[in-house]
């Protein structure tokens, strides 16, 4: 019978939210439902009898864990003694002497990858199943894919790689040995990837699973985990979306000519309605708002339709009626507008919408 | 400039309405509902669209509900010394200027040219006055002031030129704008005052970054716990390892023990093997499940049932014989006799009974001597003849009462009756007669002689009826009479033949008898009668004594019975003394029997209690017996019996081998013999040596010891560990928190950096406008007040601290408060504002100006006042004045003004 697997990476449990208009409740609370999501892959994996769940990097954010929550993690892996759980460390959970995994005891059926400099294989002969993985160490400049590319399998059992490649949390000091994808497909029928958090299928055989919860807006819609069949040279799978909440980016065009309804409409219907109460919603605004209209009116009423909703101001302010008339520039208001027009300055832009507010509820006051 | 015609061709409720203004001064009056606004809003949309925040509303308000069209036009002259026509079509949205000469009659067909300034097009007002909607708003429609006292409007006049100096917004106040961004920056303060947001954020994110380097303290001290425990965890393996080595040479050790063991232990499981053997012969370990307990029970139950059992057939015997002989004794005839059996009282029966039989022995005799003397007397003779007598006697009675009935006096008595009335009816016809005879004289003598005197006569008539009648009714009486006459001679013929057939009778029982007459006859009778009372009396003595007699014999028949049936009681069938006495006899025993039976009966139940309580407590103990045999599933106590004694030998082998077991379990332990042998069978292999078992086992115990202690360390790391870790706060929630109050800190530093900035900005726009504006504004408003005042006041002065005064030409320049000025004064003085407003934007093109209900409010002399000093600005501008009251237009008449009056 074919071996059982779920691969899955970048759980980030425990993480720091750095979205700073989440409030601190939500952040918490985001923070538990990365846990709810841990303990839904645990669920899956009892109920449909997986042999091997791959962990393949950043299962949690190192820096902010303490040992109360790794005795979490060890008890629900002990409630899946029939799983053989293979950890691979990742950059938020780096294999060094402070990596809080080697303080405790995992029960046997976790494998932990202790390795940071050369390959470690683990034999499980009773599916004639060969696993090679390295862990992620900080203090190593870049990962050593060199040492991957050196291994030679054994042919005739089924080889998988578990590798974390922090292409996309290093941002910009981008490793400068990428991964060789042509390399490894070949060598190993199936290559479990960590590091990036959206799902990718590179090849066949070589996939990012991505994090199971997203955690910002620069992420994907799908997120979940891999499930699949161990096989020689032919490994099957796919993709099972598990995310509680999606972090979705939207994008809104403002003509000057809209209205505050039009435009609280538009932000209202931009998606579904099931999804505008379940998910993370970031619009960003683009286009020409004129200037009588009050976006920050607009936002707030806005905020009742959506379970979380968040704006990108990307738009300029217009006089709508732009016509300029010679010497006649009459009121303050109307030199006031004239003296903010295209700057692009974020503050000067604000103390222009503060300013004019205050001039506006002047003359409504009087 | 001025507008010349409206034309509203549909708009509102008018349809093809043409309004022609003049140049100067026009007053447009209607009542409410007119028109008025909707002429003011025409102008307004026509020059500037419906293209603000109430368009919508407006558009819709004037949208002509009766016509498909929605438009209308504006002739304005004077603009750059041409006239210009103004159309719009709502419905399109189109708007044309065109500044040809046309027809006004056909405004909306001929025109081909207009203006090719599209953008002026799209907004005329902005064409033709040089000013957006709002401004034109706030100077060419003119609002006037409210009707306050003199002060409010001068305090108002006064806010509105400073604001205007300021702000080019009348309404818009430079210091209130300040003050509202000041307070921006007020409530979010500084970081070092700590009752300000600012200050709160600060002092917050101080704690939260002293509690993070707290938790990164425990964190670290944490770690290093961790790595201590990690160390201990080290050693721990290090003593086991010792641990191990000394365990293999104790191994060896052990290995010789285990041989001398094996070699102990073969015997052994040699003899258990036979036991095994013995035991695989019973099917099951036990035959069957029982009881020890119940097995001692039941055997000794078994005994005790047995001496019960005997015991009670002993009793039953006992209580046989006491039960025959309670039988017999009750069976006594004695015991027949009830208790209310009354001995005397039969015993004088029988007395009564003999004397009874002699009396009834005496009175049969008696009788039959009174019998004897009753038979020489003819019973029948004597009594036949009394009969006799007795008829002849009432046959003699009924004869005198015939003859008493046939006296004649009746009979004498109808005869004279007949013979009086006979007379009576002769008498009654001859009166008649006579009356007839004198009534028929009257009938003559008036009939022939007509004399009157004799009418009285003819009433003679009815008393010769009456008399008639009279005679009639004794007639009949005459004839009833002799009939009853009749009757009584019939009625004595009968009893007269009556009589004779009762002395025929009489005669022939005088025959019979054989007495010749009545006297014999009586005589006869007469010793007749005392015969017959002779033998009455002695009949009657007989009868009495026969009656004696069968009272006597049922009297003592009735004791017989009773005696027979008491002596029944006693068996005994006949009456004789010797039977009473016997019932007297076993009268007399009935006591002693009773006694004895009672006795007995006694003896016979105290048996038979003792016989049911042995009967209920071998049925008890049966039961329990039974109880026993079924609750270990035996049948009979002799199979239990049986199967006891065969489980017993089961018992002693499983002891037996329970025993070799042991012995071969303490010599092999866990291991089976073969374990043993196979492990042991290299022992010559072994590099045996000898080592101080004890020695190394008290080593093994103390690095257990030690290993122990370590683990208590480890534990004590890990309470240790956990202990902090439940004492401090997430290092993620805190970092998130730090982040949280920097941000609003920044946030909040931002908007003060804002509002500086709006703030700065706004003075920067109020100075130039105070720098450029003001000096015009005042300008121009001191020549129109000048103007408006007829140079009563010279100029308007405002000073650097927006102080406003008035310069009057009669108090030698004299500056003069704004606050000591006449309410109309202030109204010149606004209206100059405004008109200098409309100069100043409209590049001094003397644009009109529109008053829509503007003075309402005022008092006559206060109106009179301002339409002076509209006619006045009339001469340089046009003035259009909205009204609903004549008050206007009666003052400017009575003024002799000049004016174009458009009534709605």
């Amino acid at each position: 019978m074919k071996p059982k697997f779920i691969h899955t990476s970048d759980i980030h449990l425990g993480m720091k939210f750095n979205n700073k208009n989440f409030s601190l409740k939500e952040r918490e609370k985001r923070r538990e439902e990365l846990w709810d999501t841990f303990d839904e892959i645990i669920k899956i994996v009892k109920e449909d009898k997986i042999k091997y769940l791959f962990i393949v990097g950043d299962m949690i954010e190192s820096e902010y864990f303490n040992f109360k929550s790794l005795k979490r993690i060890i008890q629900k892996f002990k409630s899946i003694e029939h799983t053989k759980i293979i950890i691979t460390c990742g950059s938020s959970d780096p294999y060094n002497i402070n990596s809080m995994y080697d303080y405790v005891d995992f029960p046997e059926n976790v494998y932990l990858i202790r390795n940071t400099e050369h390959v470690q294989n683990l034999n499980f002969d009773e599916d004639n199943l060969s696993i090679y993985s390295i862990s992620f160490n900080k203090s190593v400049d870049s990962q050593n894919f060199q040492a991957v590319y050196d291994i030679s399998v054994n042919e005739e059992k089924i080889n998988v790689l578990l590798l974390y490649s922090d292409i996309e949390k290093t941002g910009n000091e981008i490793l400068n040995n990428k991964l060789n994808v042509d390399l490894i497909k070949n060598k190993f029928d199936y290559c479990a990837l960590g590091g990036k958090h959206n799902y990718n299928k590179l090849k066949n055989n070589v996939v990012y699973s991505g994090t199971p919860e997203p955690i910002s807006f620069n992420e994907g819609d799908e997120h979940g985990v891999i499930k699949g069949y161990l096989e020689k040279k032919n490994p099957t799978f796919d993709f099972c979306n598990i995310a509680k909440r999606k972090f979705i980016n939207r994008n809104i065009d403002i003509d000057i000519t809209y209205g505050y309804n039009k435009i609280l409409d538009l932000i209202k219907f931009s998606g579904d309605t099931f999804s505008n109460i379940k998910d993370y919603v970031r619009v960003n605004l683009t286009g020409t708002v004129n200037i009588d209209i009050s976006i920050d009116e607009i936002k707030n009423e806005a905020k009742q339709f959506f379970y979380y909703i968040e704006f990108e101001d990307n738009f300029s302010y217009k006089n709508f009626d732009e016509k300029k008339y010679e010497e006649n520039e009459f009121n303050i208001v109307e030199s006031y507008k004239l003296q903010f027009e295209n700057r692009c300055d974020k503050l000067e832009r604000e103390a222009f919408k503060l300013g004019l507010d205050v001039l506006r509820k002047e003359k409504v006051v009087r | 400039m001025y507008i010349n015609k409206l034309y509203l061709r549909a708009f509102g409720k008018f349809v093809y309405k043409r309004i022609y203004l003049g140049k100067k001064l026009n007053i447009i009056y209607g009542e409410n509902e007119t028109g008025k606004s909707t002429i003011h809003s025409f102008i307004e949309s026509v020059l500037y669209g419906f293209d603000d925040a109430n368009g919508l509303d407006l558009y819709k308000k004037y949208k002509p509900w009766d016509s498909n069209l929605y438009k209308g036009s504006i002739t304005i002259d004077g603009f750059n010394n041409n006239k210009y026509l103004v159309t719009k079509d709502f419905l399109l949205g189109t708007t044309k200027i065109f500044n040809k000469e046309f027809d006004d009659s056909d405004v909306s067909d001929n025109l081909d040219n207009p203006i090719s300034d599209a953008e002026n097009s799209d907004c005329p007002g902005a064409y033709f006055f040089n000013m957006n909607k709002t401004s034109y708003r706030n100077t060419v429609s003119i609002k006037q002031l409210g009707n306050k006292t003199d002060k409010e409007l001068s305090v108002e006049v006064t806010n509105k030129i400073i604001n205007l100096s300021k702000s080019k917004d009348e309404s818009i106040s430079i210091e209130r704008i300040l003050a509202s961004l000041n307070r921006i920056k007020e409530e979010a303060g500084s970081e070092d005052n700590p009752k300000t947001l600012l200050g709160q954020y600060a002092i917050r994110l101080k704690d939260l970054n002293n509690t993070k380097e707290i938790i990164i303290n425990r964190n670290r001290q944490v770690m290093f716990l961790s790595m201590e425990k990690k160390k201990l965890m080290g050693k721990i393996q290090e003593i086991g390892m010792h641990i191990n080595d000394l365990n293999k040479d104790l191994l060896t050790c052990e290995l010789l023990i285990e041989k001398d063991k094996y070699t102990k232990s073969v015997p052994i499981k040699a003899e258990l093997d036979e036991i095994n053997q013995e035991l695989s012969q019973y099917k099951n370990d036990i035959l069957k499940e029982y009881s020890d307990i119940d097995f001692d029970d039941i055997s000794k139950l078994n005994i005790e049932l047995d001496l019960m059992r005997s015991k009670r057939h002993e009793l039953r015997v006992q209580k046989e014989e006491l039960d025959e002989k309670l039988k017999n004794l009750r069976e006594d005839v004695s015991n027949r006799i009830k208790n209310d059996f009354d001995i005397d009282k039969m015993n004088d029966n029988f007395i009564n009974y003999q004397k009874n039989n002699n009396k009834i022995t005496e009175l049969r005799n008696k009788i039959l001597l009174g019998t004897e003397s009753l038979k020489g007397y003819d019973f029948n003779e004597i009594n036949k003849f009394i009969e006799h007598y007795e008829v002849v006697e009432e046959n003699n009675n009924k004869i005198d009462m015939i003859k008493l009935l046939l006296s004649d006096k009746n009979y004498d008595l109808m005869m004279k009756f007949i013979k009086s009335q006979n007379l009576k009816g002769f008498m009654f016809v001859l009166l008649g007669t006579l009356f007839l005879l004198a009534a028929g004289y009257s009938g003559y003598m008036v009939y022939y002689f007509n004399a009157v005197e004799y009418y009285g006569g003819l009433s003679t008539i009815l008393l010769g009826i009456i008399s008639y009648i009279m005679a009639i009714k004794s007639g009949r009486r005459v004839s009833s009479a002799r009939k009853e006459i009749e009757s009584i001679e019939c009625q004595h013929l009968d009893y007269n033949k009556i009589v004779k057939e009762l002395e025929n009778e009489n005669d022939e029982i005088f025959k019979e008898t054989g007495c010749t007459n009545i006297e014999e006859f009586k005589s006869t009778y007469e010793k007749k009668e005392k015969e017959q009372n002779i033998i009455t009396e002695k009949t009657k003595l007989i009868n009495f004594d026969k009656e004696s007699l069968d009272k006597l014999v049922i009297i003592n028949s009735n004791l017989e019975k009773n005696m027979l049936n008491d002596l029944a009681i006693f068996d005994i069938l006949e009456i004789s003394s010797e039977s009473v006495e016997k019932a007297n006899e076993i009268y007399n025993r009935k006591d002693l029997v009773q006694e004895e039976i009672l006795k007995t009966q006694n003896l016979a139940d105290e048996k038979n209690q003792v016989l049911n309580i042995m009967d209920k407590e071998i049925s008890f103990e049966e039961k329990r017996f039974s109880v026993i045999l079924n609750s270990n599933k035996m049948s009979s106590f002799d199979e239990f019996k049986e199967i006891v004694s065969q489980n017993e030998k089961i018992m002693d082998l499983k002891t037996k081998k329970v025993y070799c077991e042991n012995l071969l379990s303490t010599l092999l332990g866990k291991r089976s013999l073969e374990e043993l042998r196979i492990k042991t069978k290299d022992l010559q292999n072994f590099d045996a040596k000898e080592i101080d078992e004890k020695e190394y086992q008290i080593k093994i115990f103390k690095l257990n010891e030690e290993r122990n202690q370590v683990q208590i360390n480890i534990n004590n790391i890990d309470k240790e560990i956990d202990e902090i870790e439940n004492t401090i706060r997430n290092l993620a929630e805190v970092e998130e928190e730090i982040e949280f109050y920097e941000d609003k800190i920044s946030f909040f530093k931002e908007k003060i950096q804002v509002a500086k900035i709006a703030s700065e900005k706004i003075i920067e726009i109020s100075d130039s406008i105070k720098g450029d504006f003001m000096p015009l504004l005042k300008k121009s408003i001191s020549e129109n007040f000048a103007y408006v005042t007829g140079g009563k006041y010279k100029e308007v002065a405002i000073d650097e601290d927006m102080n406003i005064s008035i310069v009057s030409e009669d108090n030698n320049n004299r500056n003069i408060s704004i606050d000591s000025l006449s309410g109309g004064t202030i109204d010149q003085l606004y209206l100059s504002l405004r008109i200098s407003l409309s100069n100043i934007l409209s590049g001094n093109q003397n644009i009109p100006i529109i008053l829509d209900d503007s003075f309402v409010q005022y008092d006559s002399n206060r109106l009179k006042k301002s339409i002076e000093m509209l006619a006045k600005e009339s001469e340089r501008r046009q003035v259009i004045l909205f009204t609903c009251q004549e008050r206007e237009v009666e003052i400017a008449k009575s003024m002799n003004l000049k004016f174009n009056l458009i009534k709605l």
